[in-house]
């Protein structure tokens, strides 16, 4: 059977549109796809997407996270190592956090992170043969919103409803930070932290985002809603 | 095993809660998860669902030497066994501290209550008794596997029918299922274990998720003795079979006896469950359906994409209500803009099905291949 784009698609296949576009012009294939020989196979189950001009990439449901450079991500530190933090991000090893890779900090002046804290950390070297390891400040030295998150709640989730949620024509957040304020810290590697003014209010946030999963954009408005009418009291 | 890591945030979070009044998903401090019980094709195999938790169970016999102490009955042997696929931190082949203790208390709740009649398994005295065995393999973990664990071996040993057997002189003939009926377990009564999880030490959660599990049995590794897991084994007749607590010492009396008269409930309901659902069972059975884990697969397949319970969720959140609404929407707008199936299942071997294009439904493919030719 002849595979194109938006196609589910099964590891073994392989995909001859890509091979066609690839004699013309430059391809970028991504996860899930693998160049074998002269063929493109598919290495992941899911469904088969494109962006012109010439990105592949196969859309698969996936909890394991493979770490890659750049991205956010939420973890909890599990060690303290003499000069690092070793932190537990969901991949198959720990990462590394150097204890100067955050705001002002020096050799005297050491941060102040505890076995058991969240941190929300960028991704810097993300290598298949290395350690990851991570920063909580940015190239100016500045943390942004990077650093120890204090309080609040982490839960994990599938790392396709990170990249739901964090998608900017996603209306969950938009409709839900009408309702009630919270803080909300998504990290790619499929962990979300939320902190509210209230327990109930935090338990809100994660059942919305939870519940948004395998819901459309109309659905999700009514979602919000319906909790938000749950949150103030008008169902019982 | 690798640990599992609890980040200070979950810990302090779960608590409160708890202590609130609340619970991460949304239950009542006595409501369990929905409980699930599916039979294969065979006698004696059974997948249990708790919620998220699963596992399947298998009874197996075989014909052996009985004991030297025991030259009259059978021998009960049950098998534990935990993979990654469970969760993600267990390796494989290997006995864990969690294992283990899932093995002695399954074998307290039913070998040393003694709930089955082993003398009725004796074949030939001091030469040949039926060896029953039990396999349990978790196949989720998603807290309380103690409880899922002994409601899928109740289930699977209920379920278990051995072959018959003739003696005729010195010669033993065991029958196939075809030649003459097989016999069930005999069960003298139906014992169930039931997990709490003790918080702040008043407070008895039953049915702990897996979160709420490991923040209460963290709490009393750092000395902090506040928590622990109870766990109760209970027949249908209220009678107490099993008392097991782990994590710290309970100086409140009044702990105990709340959890076994709540266990008691909850045990009645379960083997209530476990004896209808085995009826049921035998029915469909006796009317020669054709039984096997394929449907529930297929089904929980579809309702995992609708996702029934969240593991974060407010009390009065209802997930079903507001699929209902939105499934009577979809109804709607399906309706309309249904077009005819390009293809059928089609049954080919047994457990299996194929697609096949429908000839004629659609006319679509018929035109496709007909312009192809042209050109």
């Amino acid at each position: 059977m002849k595979i194109s784009i938006g196609d589910v698609v099964l590891p073994g296949d392989y995909c001859e549109e890509i091979s066609q576009v690839a004699e013309k012009s430059k391809v970028i294939i991504g996860p899930g796809l693998r160049k074998e020989v002269d063929r493109v196979y598919i290495t992941k189950p899911g469904v088969l997407k494109k962006r012109n001009p010439g990105t592949f990439w196969v859309d698969s449901y996936q909890k394991r996270y493979v770490p890659s450079r750049g991205e956010n991500v939420i973890g909890v530190v599990v060690q303290k190592a003499g000069d690092i933090f070793r932190v537990e991000i969901g991949g198959s090893i720990t990462a590394a956090l150097s204890y100067l890779s955050f705001e002002g900090a020096t050799k005297k002046n050491r941060p102040e992170v505890q076995v058991g804290d969240v941190v929300y950390a960028k991704m810097l070297v993300a290598s298949k043969d290395m350690e990851p390891e991570l920063v909580c400040v940015d190239s100016h030295g500045k943390k942004g919103r990077l650093g120890v998150l204090s309080d609040g709640f982490v839960f994990k989730c599938s790392l396709n409803l990170i990249r739901k949620i964090l998608n900017p024509n996603c209306p969950l957040l938009e409709t839900l930070k009408n309702e009630w304020p919270f803080e909300v810290a998504a990290g790619m590697n499929g962990r979300i932290w939320i902190k509210a003014n209230s327990m109930r209010e935090t338990i809100a946030v994660g059942n919305a985002i939870l519940g948004a999963e395998y819901l459309n954009d109309e659905e999700i408005r009514s979602m919000c809603n319906n909790i938000a009418a749950i949150l103030a009291g008008h169902v019982s | 095993m690798k640990e599992v890591f609890l980040s200070n945030c979950e810990k302090s979070f779960i608590q409160k809660i708890i202590s609130e009044g609340h619970r991460l998903d949304g239950r009542n401090y006595n409501d369990s998860r929905k409980l699930s019980i599916t039979f294969g094709s065979g006698y004696g195999s059974c997948i249990v669902s708790l919620g998220e938790t699963r596992i399947l169970a298998q009874v197996s016999c075989e014909v052996v030497q009985p004991k030297q102490i025991r030259p009259n009955e059978g021998i009960l042997y049950i098998n534990v066994e935990i993979s990654p696929m469970a969760a993600p931190q267990f390796e494989a082949n290997r006995q864990t501290d969690l294992t283990v203790y899932l093995n002695r208390l399954l074998e307290k709740c039913y070998k040393d209550s003694k709930c089955i009649d082993l003398e009725s398994l004796c074949i030939v005295v001091e030469e040949k008794v039926w060896s029953l065995r039990v396999d349990i393999k978790v196949l989720n973990h998603d807290g309380n596997l103690i409880e899922c664990a002994s409601i899928a071996t109740l289930a699977s040993l209920a379920h278990f029918k051995r072959p018959d057997v003739t003696r005729s002189g010195e010669n033993v003939i065991i029958h196939t299922l075809a030649e003459k009926d097989p016999i069930p377990t005999v069960l003298y009564h139906y014992p169930v274990c039931s997990t709490f999880a003790i918080f702040s030490n008043n407070i008895l959660i039953s049915d702990p998720s897996f979160i709420e599990e490991s923040v209460c049995t963290s709490n009393s590794e750092e000395g902090n003795i506040n928590g622990g897991l109870l766990v109760v084994g209970m027949n249908q007749y209220k009678e107490l079979c099993l008392l097991n607590l782990s994590g710290a010492a309970i100086y409140n009396t009044n702990i105990a006896h709340r959890a076994t008269l709540s266990a008691a409930d909850k045990c009645k309901t379960i083997v209530d469950l476990i004896k209808k659902t085995i009826i049921d069972d035998d029915n469909l059975r006796q009317k020669r359906a054709k039984i096997n884990f394929g449907d529930i697969i297929t089904s929980n397949h579809l309702q995992s994409l609708s996702r029934k319970d969240l593991s974060i969720c407010l009390k009065n959140f209802d997930v079903k209500e507001q699929m209902l609404q939105n499934d009577t929407a979809d109804v709607m707008d399906v309706e309309i803009s249904m077009e005819p199936s390009k293809y059928d299942v089609v049954q080919s071997l047994p457990q299996t099905a194929e697609l096949k294009a429908k000839k004629g439904a659609s006319s679509w493919i018929e035109i496709s291949s007909e312009s192809e030719e042209e050109d």
